[in-house]
């Protein structure tokens, strides 16, 4: 006879069975768990990965160090070998963007579980927490704000300090929800925290930085700040929204029609370092600044937007005053994500452009004004990009660019004399079973 | 867009169109681009590139439906390579051999479509059948391509000529990494099948350099954008790099080699150019009779668009199109909302079309929105990056619009600071509009926000150290302080900066040694813990001088210590009296209790009066304020300037403008109806100009 089960024993079996599967495991080596933040070593012998676990199979996130050398050319797909890694701490996960230090001792990573910034000495020949051990998470810098993602580094004086020294701005990706009003509408803010790093060591399970200031932005939350240091300014994109106390989104006409804010602080200014926004909604109808990059001579502001997907060149005056003026617009591919400027001698940037909608990097030709290439299969979801090569080399300019939904690397070979050749190189697939539904 | 994504994306178009938003059959496009009109064998269509999904889509010109794909589900696509992003229909024809016994026959129709794209050369489409375009080649383009295909190099643009025959030229623009761009000149030809159209052949004819004599390699020519004159014989190219337009003889172009393009010429415009339009022949309100290519347009890099005639830039209204008069002043270029793009003149239509009363010699007929049908000679439409289309009358040089006249919108509202600020029931001060100094064509719709002691832009943050030194109290900051007497506002040749001051470098700046304006003050916004040290956020310093680039003189607070240490400080530079600014213009400038404020200046006309020399002056707004002074720093004055001016056309219904693409079709149901690709809505708008402000001036293709 066939009974069908109370509830009671439905939830006793699934406590049973939560109880022998235990807490989620550390990542194994050679997991590239939904790769977000990348950099690159001051040698260029390896770049560092920061893996989200973002399906939260593991316990945690983590930083790989993964040698350049298994990447090249050919348009083939290498299964990441763990033993190849030469390097992995733990984070917390949800990791976001990696900044490196001025100096490229130090790695910085935010991680949105723990509402922290890991801080990684790069100085060893792997790599290590500050506080000598391999899990960042004891002495992560706690940033009191909800859901820190981007990371930048910035050479800065606060006021009253007596020499220019480094801060590490974190950005509030999604704002905070602060109620609503009389007629039910979300009220939100979001800052940026002004993070002060500590010398090259600290003591077991001390946080390896303190805040300086948290600088109110306004009522949108935003990616990575980019930070101007001839004008003295961060620019800071993004648009996330809070649609209810607990849902988050980007920006797009139906929530945040009528403003596409770049906004520009100050970071020596503490937190009344908000200077302002340019709203580019007049000009492009468009609600978000996705990405931004300076351009070699910094004369030229890159902001990738979205809605429409265009890249809108900037001409920026020194010092900056007013409004920066549009020098040119150009049509990109669908959701645009992240930029990367190609220097070349004597003649206008290319930009790499990553486009999470079309899963391609495209290559931008600032001489021309048109995009040049359109590199697809580079993996779904294609955000952060990091360059291997040294600028002034005599080959090609080596992108890796991170597939996030695809846990994996990908790199782009793009000949700078010939943009339009661009091709795609070897893709380096998580080695490990599991993650990312593998 | 990966297959799922597209499916989803159809899906919910799809339950969309049950809430009948929709007012046109799913096309599917995805950020569309590049358009191309041509003749299918039983009809015309328009090719539409939707370049994310790297196909081609076909609109039929007879039926305004997309052709269907073989599962007659979905549109049907011609895939074409990444990217697809110009385009230029192919007027072919072919001649169908006749039976034995039979008179020779009339050449038939059967077109074909050139396709650039993120690739090297160009993809060659056979449009004879609109219901199965095919690409049947891949045409390498560029210097040494005609013999070596690994030479071909990338399309920024192609145009074909409107000369309806069995060959056609055609032309592509390529930009060069190193060096002065190309022009390829490309042979397309069709031979007959029998009764039916036989296959295409097409090849580079040859290919020439950009290279203007005596022009040093750091003005070397990137062409951008392509016209041809309605003979077929100069191209007139767009330059993305250079100095404005450059004119060759396209027909000469016959040769392979890296040599200079015949004929080659350039037209200075001062700065880039982004597009460039060929007028047909019409006949100009004067009774004047223009022939084909005598009146051109170009869209400058910073969106501005001038009317070219003779070969120079058109002179002002007040002055006949055609006048020869040396001494005529240029027209400045117009401006419309958002930033130009894309040019395309309209067919003259005849004098028929003239709206009555007028009787004008022959009219393009235009419907504004509010006053009607309008007549005009010629007109040219612009696809601008708000994704709007606009209408300008080239002949009038002004843009196509009605006139009410600008004015100022509400009464100046007296407000305190704070957040929100609380609107002020005093009495005074007063701020009087002046209501006889806007002027038409410059005046913008704008809010102004004249603000007491306003923060000086640039000198809004500043981050530094207050240093008691004697009597003094020094800051000095890591800014420069080099411009803080005047605002480091951006500046045009003729722009007075104020007395000392000279612009330079595009901004306003002050003689070393100079001080500030007598009054300015600096106000402190926070300061740091120190021993012995008050609090003085929140005060308000006069600066007695300026010491060097980064230092000030302040007052000393009668609160400081005298053995206060330094204190960390983030301040602002305020000015004595009023600062005055526009949310369209920017910083305007600074005004003073109990005088009058004009602002005026060089540069910021976007339009004319019809039939009207402009006048001496040209004013956003004037007022006067009355002598009292607020209570305190921040109180400001608020009014709403309209610029008086409806400007017909249309705009997408989605959000994401970029309007990228223009393509004007004629037939005896239709005139001028005008295709726009609205690449950041990802829709294509059909405009009808002669039905604006009715429900079918404006349809919308998603």
């Amino acid at each position: 006879m066939i009974r069908s089960h109370s509830a009671l024993e439905i939830v006793a079996l699934a406590l049973a069975a939560a109880a022998c599967s235990g807490p989620p495991p550390r990542p194994p080596g050679g997991a590239l768990a939904f790769p977000t933040g990348l950099g690159v070593t001051a040698d260029r012998g390896a770049i560092l990965v920061v893996t989200s676990n973002f399906d939260r199979t593991f316990d945690n996130g983590e930083v790989l160090r993964v040698p350049a050398s298994l990447f090249g050319p050919a348009a083939t797909d290498v299964v990441l070998d763990p033993s190849a890694l030469t390097g992995r701490v733990q984070i917390g996960s949800f990791g976001g963007n990696l900044a490196t230090s001025l100096d490229g001792k130090r790695a910085y990573v935010s991680s949105r579980e723990d509402a922290a910034l890991a801080v990684i000495d790069l100085t060893t020949a792997g790599l290590v927490c500050l506080d000598g051990t391999g899990d960042c998470r004891a002495s992560a810098v706690p940033v009191p704000l909800g859901d820190p993602l981007g990371v930048s580094v910035v050479r800065t004086r606060l006021p009253g300090d007596s020499a220019p020294g480094e801060l590490v701005l974190v950005a509030q990706s999604s704002p905070t929800f602060l109620g609503t009003d009389s007629n039910g509408a979300v009220i939100q803010s979001a800052s940026i925290a002004a993070i002060g790093p500590a010398g090259s060591t600290v003591a077991a399970g001390t946080p390896a930085g303190t805040v300086r200031y948290v600088a109110p932005i306004g009522t949108v939350g935003s990616g990575p700040p980019l930070f101007d240091e001839a004008r003295g300014v961060a620019y800071v994109p993004g648009c996330y929204t809070r649609v209810s106390a607990t849902l988050v989104r980007r920006c797009d006409g139906s929530n945040n029609a009528g403003t596409n804010l770049l906004r520009v602080l100050d970071p020596s200014a503490g937190a009344a370092g908000y200077v302002g926004s340019v709203d580019l909604f007049n000009l492009l109808r468009g609600t978000e600044v996705a990405a931004v990059a300076l351009s070699s001579d910094g004369a030229t502001l890159y902001a990738a937007t979205r809605s429409p997907n265009a890249l809108v060149e900037l001409q920026l005056p020194l010092p900056l005053s007013g409004t920066p003026s549009v020098r040119r617009v150009t049509d990109l591919p669908a959701d645009p994500s992240a930029l990367l400027v190609l220097p070349r001698a004597g003649q206008p940037d290319l930009v790499a452009v990553s486009a999470v909608g079309q899963a391609t990097v495209s290559i931008f030709d600032g001489r021309s004004g048109t995009v040049a290439a359109t590199v697809e299969r580079v993996g779904e979801q294609p955000d952060a990009m990091v360059r291997l090569d040294a600028p002034g080399g005599a080959g090609p300019a080596r992108l890796v660019v991170a597939a996030f939904s695809d846990c994996a690397l990908t790199e782009v070979d793009v000949p700078l004399d010939a943009p339009w050749k661009a091709s795609r190189g070897v893709r380096l697939v998580s080695g490990h079973v599991g993650a990312c539904g593998l | 867009m990966t297959r799922p994504l597209r499916l989803l994306a159809f899906a919910a178009s799809a339950l969309a169109a049950c809430n009948s938003t929709i007012s046109a059959p799913l096309a599917q496009l995805v950020s569309p681009l590049g358009l191309a009109i041509t003749q299918a064998t039983d009809r015309p269509v328009l090719f539409v590139a939707s370049s994310d999904a790297d196909e081609l889509k076909v609109l039929d010109l007879d039926t305004l439906r997309f052709i269907d794909g073989p599962m007659n589900l979905f549109p049907g696509s011609v895939l074409v390579g990444p990217r697809p992003s110009r385009l230029a229909g192919l007027s072919l024809t072919f001649t169908p051999v006749a039976g034995a016994g039979q008179p020779p026959q009339a050449a038939a129709p059967a077109g074909a479509v050139l396709a650039a794209g993120a690739h090297a050369g160009l993809a060659l489409i056979d449009a004879a059948d609109a219901t199965a375009p095919t690409v049947v080649a891949r045409v390498a383009t560029g210097p040494g391509a005609s013999a070596d295909p690994s030479l071909s190099l990338p399309v920024s643009d192609v145009i074909a000529d409107s000369l309806t025959s069995g060959r056609v030229r055609a032309y592509a623009a390529i930009p060069r990494t190193v060096g002065p761009g190309a022009i390829s000149a490309l042979a397309v030809r069709r031979s007959a099948n029998g009764s039916g159209p036989g296959p295409l052949h097409a090849s580079q004819a040859g290919s020439c350099l950009l290279a203007v004599p005596g022009e040093t390699p750091a003005q070397a020519a990137q062409p951008l954008r392509l016209a041809l004159s309605g003979d077929g014989r100069t191209l007139y190219v767009a330059d993305s790099a250079g100095d404005g337009v450059l004119t060759l003889d396209a027909s000469a172009i016959s040769a392979d080699a890296e040599l200079p393009c015949p004929s080659l010429a350039r037209l200075p415009l001062g700065q880039p150019t982004r597009a460039v339009a060929v007028a047909p022949g019409f006949t100009g309100l004067s009774g004047h009779v223009f022939a084909p290519g005598d009146i051109a347009a170009a869209t400058l890099a910073d969106g501005g668009i001038v009317i070219l005639a003779g070969g120079k830039v058109a002179p002002e209204p007040g002055n006949a199109l055609e006048s020869t008069n040396a001494a005529a002043p240029r027209m400045r270029p117009l401006r419309v909302p958002g930033r130009a793009r894309e040019l395309a003149f309209l067919l003259p239509g005849t004098a028929d079309r003239c709206p009555a009363p007028l009787s004008f010699p022959a009219c393009t007929d235009v419907r504004s929105t509010t006053v009607g049908d309008l007549g005009h000679t010629l007109v040219l439409a612009v696809a601008s990056d708000d994704g709007g289309l606009y209408y300008i009358d080239a002949d009038e040089r002004t843009l196509v619009a009605d006139r009410p006249g600008p004015s100022v919108v509400n009464a100046p509202g007296l407000f305190s600071p704070g957040s929100p600020p609380q609107p002020s029931f005093m009495a005074t001060p007063t701020l009087t509009i002046d209501p006889t100094v806007f002027t038409q064509g410059v005046t913008r719709t704008e809010r102004v926000v004249v603000e007491f002691h306003g923060a000086l832009p640039s000198y809004a943050r500043l981050s530094g150290t207050l240093t008691p030194v004697g009597g003094a109290l020094k800051f000095t900051t890591t800014a420069d302080l080099t411009g803080a007497v005047q605002p480091a506002v951006a500046c045009v040749a003729d722009l007075e900066c104020g007395s000392g001051h000279a612009c330079a470098s595009g901004q306003c700046v002050v003689a070393p040694g100079a001080r500030p304006l007598p009054g300015d003050f600096v106000a402190l916004l926070s300061t740091t813990d120190a021993p012995l040290c008050p609090d003085l956020a929140a005060a308000e310093l006069a600066i007695t001088s300026r010491d060097d680039a980064h230092t000030l003189s302040l007052a000393m607070p009668a609160t400081l210590a005298a053995g206060c240490a330094p204190i960390g400080a983030v301040a602002e530079l305020r000015a004595a009296g009023w600062t005055v600014s526009g949310s369209a213009s920017g910083y305007v400038g600074r005004a003073a209790s109990g005088q009058r404020f004009v602002a005026s200046r060089a540069g910021w006309r976007f339009d004319y009066q019809p039939k009207t020399a402009p006048p001496a002056t040209e004013a956003l707004f004037g007022f006067t304020l009355s002598p009292e002074t607020p209570p305190g720093p921040g109180w400001f004055f608020v009014f709403d300037t309209s610029s008086g001016e409806s400007i017909a056309g249309a705009a997408p219904d989605n959000n994401g403008g970029l309007a990228s693409a223009l393509a004007v079709f004629n037939s005896p149901n239709a005139a001028n109806l005008t295709f726009v690709a609205v690449t950041g809505a990802s829709e294509l708008m059909q405009v009808a100009p002669y039905a604006l402000g009715t429900s079918v001036g404006v349809i919308y293709y998603h």
